[in-house]
This record gives C-alpha cells, structure tokens and sequence, in this order.
C-alpha cells in the first residue's frame, strides 16, 4: 500500500538527515553531460581553433566554439563584458573557448583532448596598480588604462583637517584573494525546448537578475529563461551569475537535450571567482582627545579580466565605514582595474569587511599613539542613534555604544592591560545595511503571496532564495506570530523565476528586512480578510484569533476557512498578494543618498595567542555583540554569527588563493587550508534588541555584519599580543614569524 | 583489469608474478585525489593486501616491535602494545582524519615515501626496519635504505613489505613526536619531528632524532654527529643540537611553506621535542 509520508515543513531536517536534493542529486531523462575547453593562458590571440577531431568523437552530440554562439552585449552589471566563448582573444587562464557536451563523461574527456588550439601569447598584468600605467597593455578594448570604474568621494575641508590633526596613522593594507569556500561545487542542468523556452536548474541566490542577463546573451525574451533554484550548497557570494550556466544553455539549445555540468573541486577552484583583493592606501588623523578629523583612503580593486560585482565592492569600500565613525573630513578615490585573473567577486562582507581591516587597525594604531583605551577611542568617534551619517544613511537605530560596552562588559576587557606573554585583546565595530538601493535603480523591495492551500496549510512564495542562512523559517516565524499559527505548519516556497512572485534576491543582507517586510505585510492582509470573510460568513461575533474563527461557541479551522472562499469564489485558492517597497532614497552621483531601510551594528572582541617562536596564531576567545534589532529567530541568527566568526578566523589566519602569474597554485581542499572546529573557540553571544520601526517586528539584518568586523578584532589581537602590525591578510603564521623577525 | 584480494602473502607473492599488480592497501595516497596521481601510477592490476591477516599483526617479537604491512594508522593508536613506542601512537592519532586513519596503513605510509609522511617519522628517528618479502626471498633494509627521495623506495618490482620492525632499544623510553601545521584537525605537517631519548640522572645516555617535512627524506643525523646528544643537556646544547638539525634539512618552499620558514621551524620543533622529552621545562 502506497502511504505519503509526513514530512517537515522546512528544510532543516532534510538537511540534517541527508535527504535533501541538490543538483547532483538531479537527472532528466536524455541528459548529455558538458564539459569545458579553457584557456591555458592569462592573456593571448587565438590563432587557430580546430573541433573537428572533437566533434568526431563517438558519443559526442556537440562541440561549441564562439562560432557557434550570439555575440551580443551582456553582463550582471551596467558593464557589459561578458561573452559566451572567447572569439579571438583569451583574458585569463580558464577563459571558455569550447564546450562539450556528450554522452559520456569520458567521451567529453577525449573530445575536450582532442580540441587542437595555437595562441599568439600576448603580455599579461596581474597587479591592479600596473594595469592603470599609460604603457599597460589593453585587456578590453577603448577602456582607457584598464579602469571600467573611479570612484571619487570628498566630503568637508580636507586642506583644514589636515592642519588641525595632531596625531595622525596611515598605512598600506592588502586583503587578499579569497574562496567563498561553498561545499557545493557550481554546477547547472539546462534544458531547452522551442516551445518552453530555456530552463535551468542552478543554484543562483539572484535568479531573477541571472535570467535576465542570460536572456541577453542569447537575445532571448526574458520570460523564455527560467531557473529553478534547487536547494543551494553554499554560496557566500559566489552563486549568483555564472558563465557554466550560459554554456550549459549553449549546449542544450544545439542540442536539444538536457545538458548538466558540474565542476569537480579543482576546475571549481582554478575556474573560481574569488573576493575582491583590495588594496589600500589608508590614512587618518585626530586631535589630542582622540576626536577624529579626516580620513584619506585610496582603494584599488582586481576586478580580474571580466566584471561580476567587483564595482559594487569597490563603491562599498569607498565609502561604508564612514557610517561606523564620524571621521570629520573624507576623502575616497577607489580604481577599479582590470587585470588578466580570473574575474573576481562578492563574498560575504562585500568591500566593507575588508576595507574594516585597514580602518579598524589604523584606530588602535592612532589609540597606541594618543595613549587610549582603543575601545574609549571608539566610543568617542561611532555615529549615534538619530543621525544622518556623511553619507547619508539616516540611523533610526544605532546601539553601537551599548554594543561596544556590552563587549567590554563579556570579553573582560579590563584585563587586557594583565593578560600573559603573547596574549593580545582587539576590538573591532562594524555596520552594515538591511538591502542596498543601488542594487537595481530601477526598483527595489520584495513580494510575498500568501495562501491558504485546499488542505487548510498556510503557504508563503517569495521572490527572495534561501541558501541556509534561515529565511524561510524566519518568514514562518513572522506569520506565525501575526497570524497566531503554529510556524511548523507554515510552508515556505521560493526558487523558480516561473513561479514565485519577483525578487531582487538575497544580496546585500536583504532577505530579512525585505522579504520579511513583504511576509508581515501579507500576514497582516490575510489576517484582515479572514476576519471579513468570518464576519461574512457567521457575522458580527465571528473572531480569528490564535489560528481559527471562533463563533458561537465553535471553532474553525484554516481548512474550514479555505473552504469558505472557495465556495465564494468559483473555487480559487484563498490567497494574497503583497509588496514592501522600502522608503529609501538611491544614492546620487557622489554617493549620498539613504540607501537601506536599516542599518545593523556590531561591536566584536578577539583573544589569541600567538607563539613567538612559530607565529602561529591560536584563538582562546570571542565575543560579538549584535544591534540588528529584534532577533525573529535566535537559534538561526546565533548561526550566523559563529559561522561569519569561522569563516573570519579562516580569512585572517589561514585562507590565500596563490596566484602566480595567473594560476592558481592551490586548487584544492588540502592545499588551500579553511579552518575546522579546532580552530573555532567558544563564541559568547549578545543581541541589543532593540526593534527598529522599518524591521518585520522590529529586525535589522545579520549575515554580513557578523563578518565585517572579524578580521580587524583578530588583526587587533595579534597587534596587541605582538607589539607588530599585519597590514597584509592572511596573518598566517609564517606571515606572523617574519614580521617577529623585524 | 583485476582486483586481486589475497588471502597469505604466498598467495600475494604468487599473483604478483602472475599479474605484475600495483600493490594497494587502505588506498588513502593512491585512490583520494587520483585524477592527479593516476598519470604516476600506470597499473592495469591492483593487489589488495588488507585481507592478509598475518599483515595486519602487531607483535612483540625478541627483536623489538613488529608492526604488519597492513596495520592501519587507527590500529596502531589504539593497541596497547605501542605503550611501549607512544611517539608512533602520536604521529598515528594526527594523519589524516578518523576515516584516513581506518585505512592508512603503516606499509602504506613508508612505501608511498612522501616527505611530508607523519608516521615515517617516529620509525626513522628508531631506526626501524623494514622487512620485505620477493618471490626470490625476503629481506631487510634500514628505513633510512629504503626511503631514497620523494616517492622513491628500494621496492624492487617483485616485491613486498610485510612488516616493519622497530629494534627494542627504542622501545620503553622517553619520546615524542610533534608536528607544525597550519589547522586544528586533517591537516599535511610544515614540520615534523619525532626524539627518542635514554638518560640517566641528568646525563644523556643516547638520543635519536628524525625530521619529517624538511627534505628530501627523513632527516637523521650522522652517528658521529648524533652522538653529541650525550651528556649533560642543557640550553646551549639543545640549540647546538637543534641547529644542527636545521643545517641537515634541506627542505622546499611550496603553498604551505617557504624553505626558509620550515628550516626555522625544523629547530624550534627539535628544541621543543627535546626539552618535552628530557622534562627541561
């Protein structure tokens, strides 16, 4: 006998038992596998290109070179550089020329062997500051010295701060080319038919934006894309637009068949879009009280050959830290340059962690100098609740101070002038925002429907991705608690651009704040017309409270209810449909503007060890407090936290893609080391819950603010356990030993 | 191809002849990774020795401890028979994770000659013994003859380690083994180093040292140059001791380490394990 099973509503059992399905977990019947022809070279001239061994192969249903594809302009962004194959020249090493596609794994091995190919290398750059000099070689034509993007900000009377400061720090600080780390590798299964159009089934957090750009590649109507998000194995950056779903795309559409690709490991590391080095010239000066006065910064970022989200990243670290302080006068040039790496992209932090990394370690610098607390000096300089930031951002709520007492308060800050040899204490703030108005400048916000199913179970669709950060069960939290129902019995769906309501997607710590605000919008509209339709039906007396309507003594269900509407409404489901547009004002030209409806803070603290003899750093503790107003859901958010301080401890200590002339020295879990639950101390967490008036129930955002200030706490701690300054991450422990050599 | 499973190490003896295999044991070099070893290992058969019970044994024999090709690394940290040499139990505990460990084996390890092997450590600082067994007739050779470079052994195409001995004058004595390495858990050493050492009162009877990770095979000292271990140990000495060491290594730089660094660290670990050992601190 055939018995269903009962299964829980979210995802989180799934996960823990096994039994989710991800893309590998995925086949269509008729699907060929793909596979990639990359450039060996950073930067050369294909001369000849020969497929036709390839094409030979038996089993091989097709081989693609730029030939064979549309030619048009697109890109993620306004820079539209993107191709689908490389027709004449290669910008870097894994640069697509041919895609394969076959029966077999090992048929697209031969074919991939066969592929004959001749290069005319041409002179490659891999530092961003030698692609911006005049005799440079052009990696994209009529982009005058490599620079698709500069950023100038300039805020107050620079020349006078100058004059005024009486202590000033300055330094030149590297954060470095980082794997996102996703345990799941990127991979696509596309599938084309005329009359369905493209379907792809592939982990993008930003599907609608990705269909549009892959619509443009093959000038294809938008709504002849469609991708279905299958549960997603990790991201923190690196899974929003990708050119393995474009060829994948290519594939299918030549071939008629379903085509999957998914890259092992290595190619998923030698092929990988990393974090954004940035480099930075950094400088800042204060009075004798510690008041600051300016603050002088020069970013220069390694887009790589191509443009992902670098730009954004750039404009971040340009300017977002001037919302933690008040430095008085700013002063911001960021260049952002091509170089012929792979492209680089977001990673959780987004420009504003790393740029924190040289802000917060100029400020102990500046606090050893004035003779200070370095927290005291913190204190004297944050913004504060009510204020409207250099740039903008316009703070409802800020408990930064409580934040950085709350610190103090846990971590025992009053022993770091007692701690034993080679123990450091440093502190490091940080503030994010809840969703970007930048992001798109055409719209912003979210969408949620809401509907109560023919069985009586309550389902939430949204435009916004889960990617195991905790949005769905925090969008059933929010209903629960509006509409008095058990959230287990809540069902929340998302991940098909042909389904969902629109979403800009989960970028920008957003999906809280935003899709929240549209869940609590729905939830408060469905509770409005369940009592009309109550009242509708059993009068005036009838009431929904806690989950049912009750009248005259009885009870009824949510199934109860559906059926009422139903029998009103020639049978269609119960439903409701809501958008949450956030008040914010788009930033202009010079970067001003309120761009996120709230902004969350962070004061975090960081104990280590470091071996004098070695350099090897070893955690002993960690705090971090949090103002992202009222926490939906502790245990998901406390989540957050330790796993931003894990992925902080791996950036700072250990993490570095080794880059040599362009290849990728150590494309693998062993070679390229992320820290495990050794490496992880106890960290003691605490929310300042105040509830913000633009939150769902009073929320700010978490996920990236628990990164940010990760690697200035531990670069501080070393600082102070050391007596010397890292200016470039890793701090890894021979980094640590040479600069103890010194 | 075949997969050959033995049964005795006669039967394996007799398909090596007939089949000319690539001896295989828990397979955690030769299989994890393989896209990148397979164009090193051109085997067409493959013989499995983790069926040969008389492989998988841990004696001790007259000579000292015996410890059978097939012993995995998860074996040898939890028999009590290595009581008696705790610096292999160390280095056994920290290879690899749990699954590596429950099927690295001890032949494995010294047959693969890697330079950065943990568990060839220990045996090269006791100058152990590795007994091997061809179709013509068995023999043994000192570690320090067998590990000739970097995945070079003296394995002669027809033959096999059946088990590796460590002579019993390392047995029952102070040691330790240590490692540098970048993480808490699974991780390849920058460093290692393993020192066994017989004093009595304060004076140093005899010491033997080996550094594992620095070069291109284990690192040990010359007799004479060993024998500077004796006597009183003191501070000066160790450095003495330590930096001799250091100018015996000759190690590489790679992604996990410039030559410079592993050299500086081949003498703060020999220091360390020194002082551990002889309770200087």
């Amino acid at each position: 006998m055939i018995q269903t099973q009962k299964k829980s509503k979210n995802d989180l059992a799934a996960k823990v038992t096994g039994n989710t399905r991800y893309l590998h977990d995925m086949n269509l019947p008729g699907q060929l596998v793909g596979g990639t022809f990359r450039s060996p070279y950073p930067h050369a001239r294909i001369t000849r290109l020969d497929v036709s061994k390839a094409r030979a192969v038996k089993g091989v249903a097709a081989v693609l070179t730029a030939e064979d594809v549309p030619h048009l302009e697109f890109g993620p962004t306004k820079y539209k550089d993107w191709n689908i194959l490389a027709k004449d020249k290669v910008l870097f090493i894994g640069d697509e020329i041919a895609v394969v596609a076959a029966e077999t794994r090992e048929a697209v091995d031969k074919a991939l062997s066969l592929i004959e190919v001749e290069f005319e290398q041409l002179p490659a750059i891999f530092d961003p500051e030698d692609s911006l000099q005049e005799d440079a070689v052009e990696i994209h034509p009529g982009v005058e010295r490599n620079r698709p993007m500069h950023v100038l900000v300039n805020r107050g009377d620079m020349d006078q701060a100058k004059q005024e400061a009486h202590i000033v720090r300055s330094g030149r600080y590297h954060s470095n080319r980082i794997y996102q780390g996703h345990m799941e590798p990127v991979g696509v299964l596309a599938s084309w038919s005329d009359e369905e159009g493209l379907t792809l089934w592939a982990a993008s957090h930003i599907p609608y934006r990705a269909r549009e750009t892959y619509a443009a590649g093959f000038g294809l109507p938008e709504d002849k894309v469609r991708i279905i998000v299958p549960p997603i194995g990790g991201s923190f950056g690196s899974k929003y637009v990708l050119k393995l779903h474009v060829t994948s795309a290519a594939l299918s559409m030549k071939t008629g068949r379903p085509v999957k690709m998914i890259l092992d490991r290595s190619e998923d590391m030698l092929t990988a879009h990393p974090r954004v080095p940035l480099t930075y010239d950094i400088e800042i000066g204060a009075a004798a009280d510690g008041t600051f006065l300016y603050k002088e910064l020069t970013v220069y970022g390694d887009a790589g050959a191509r443009i992902y989200w670098s730009p954004n990243v750039l404009a971040t670290a340009c300017t977002r830290t001037d919302c933690i302080y008040n430095f008085g006068a700013i002063k911001a040039e960021g260049h952002l340059c091509y170089t012929n790496s792979s492209p680089t992209t977001c990673m959780r932090g987004f420009g504003n962690a790393e740029t924190l990394f040289a802000v917060e370690s100029v400020i102990d610098e500046l606090a050893l100098g004035l003779g200070m607390d370095p927290a005291d000096l913190r204190m004297k300089n944050i913004v504060k609740q009510g204020e409207t930031t250099v740039h903008g951002y316009k703070l409802d709520t800020c408990n930064l101070d409580l934040c950085i007492d709350k610190a103090k308060e846990i971590s025992g800050w009053e022993r770091r002038n007692e701690l034993p040899a080679n123990r450091g204490l440093g502190m490091a703030l940080a503030n994010h925002v809840s969703g970007f108005r930048a992001i798109d400048p055409r719209f912003d916000g979210s969408t949620a429907i809401m509907r109560i199913n023919l069985d009586g179970e309550l389902e939430i669709e949204t435009g916004e991705i889960e990617l195991g950060q905790g949005m769905s069960v925090t969008y059933a939290r929010i209903a629960a608690q509006i509409l008095g129902i058990p959230e287990g019995g809540i069902i929340v769906k998302s991940g098909d651009t042909g389904r969902y309501p629109f979403g800009i997607g989960t970028l920008a710590s957003r999906s809280t704040v935003m899709g929240g605000n549209a869940v609590m919008k729905a939830s408060q509209e469905m509770q409005r017309q369940i009592q009309a339709l109550a009242t509708q039906v059993h009068g005036e007396g009838a009431e929904f409270r806690d989950g049912q309507v009750h009248s005259d003594g009885k009870a009824f269900t949510l199934k109860d209810i559906s059926a009422w509407y139903r029998a009103r409404h020639a049978g269609e489901e119960f439903k409701v449909k809501e958008t949450y547009v956030p008040d914010t004002e788009m930033p202009d030209a010079t970067y001003f503007g309120n761009p996120s409806p709230n902004y969350p803070f962070a004061a975090h603290v960081a104990e280590v060890e470091v071996d004098p003899d070695t350099g090897r750093t070893r955690m002993i503790g960690y705090w971090a407090v949090h103002d992202s107003g009222t926490i939906i859901h502790e245990t998901m958010a406390k989540g957050q936290v330790i796993g931003a301080v894990a992925q902080g401890i791996g950036w700072v200590l250990m993490e570095d893609f080794q880059v040599e002339e362009g290849v990728v020295r150590n494309p693998s879990m062993m070679d390229y080391r992320m820290p495990g639950a050794h490496d992880i101390p106890h960290v003691d967490i605490a929310f300042i819950q105040e509830p913000d008036p633009n939150g769902p129930m009073g929320a700010k955002s978490l996920g990236e603010v628990a990164l940010d200030p990760v690697p200035g706490a531990i670069a501080n701690a070393i600082a102070h356990a050391t007596g010397k300054r890292g200016t470039r991450l890793p701090l890894s422990a021979e980094r640590v030993w040479n600069m103890l050599q010194s | 191809m075949a997969w050959l499973k033995p049964k005795s190490v006669d039967e394996a003896l007799k398909w090596m002849e007939e089949y000319r295999p690539k001896i295989v044991c828990g397979g955690t070099d030769l299989f994890v990774d393989w896209h990148s070893r397979k164009g090193l290992v051109n085997a067409e058969h493959w013989l499995d020795i983790q069926e040969i019970s008389e492989l998988k044994q841990i004696q001790m024999t007259e000579e000292g401890l015996s410890l059978g090709a097939a012993v995995t690394a998860s074996q040898i940290w939890q028999d009590d028979k290595l009581d008696a040499f705790p610096s292999l139990r160390q280095a056994a505990r920290i290879v690899g994770g749990w699954q590596v460990q429950n099927r690295a084996s001890i032949g494995g390890n010294v047959a693969n000659a890697s330079p950065a092997a943990d568990m060839v450590v220990p045996l090269a600082a006791a100058r152990a013994v590795i007994r091997l067994s061809g179709v013509n007739g068995s023999r043994s050779l000192p570690i320090s003859d067998f590990i000739l470079g970097p995945r070079q052994t003296a394995l002669a195409p027809d033959e096999m380690i059946t088990s590796v001995l460590v002579p019993k004058e390392c047995l029952h004595v102070p040691q330790i083994f240590m490692r540098h390495d970048q993480r808490g858990a699974t991780d390849i050493s920058i460093v290692s180093v393993a020192v066994i050492a017989k004093s009595s009162g304060d004076q140093l009877e005899w010491a033997r040292a080996a550094v594992g990770a620095a070069n291109a095979v284990p690192v040990i000292l010359p007799e004479e140059q060993e024998a500077l271990w004796q006597g009183v140990m003191d501070e000066d000495k160790l450095t003495r001791m330590s930096e001799l060491y250091a100018a015996s290594s000759n190690p590489i730089s790679d992604v996990r380490a410039s030559a410079e660094y592993r050299r500086a660290m081949v003498k703060v670990f020999t220091a360390r394990a020194a002082r551990q050992v002889l309770g200087l601190n």
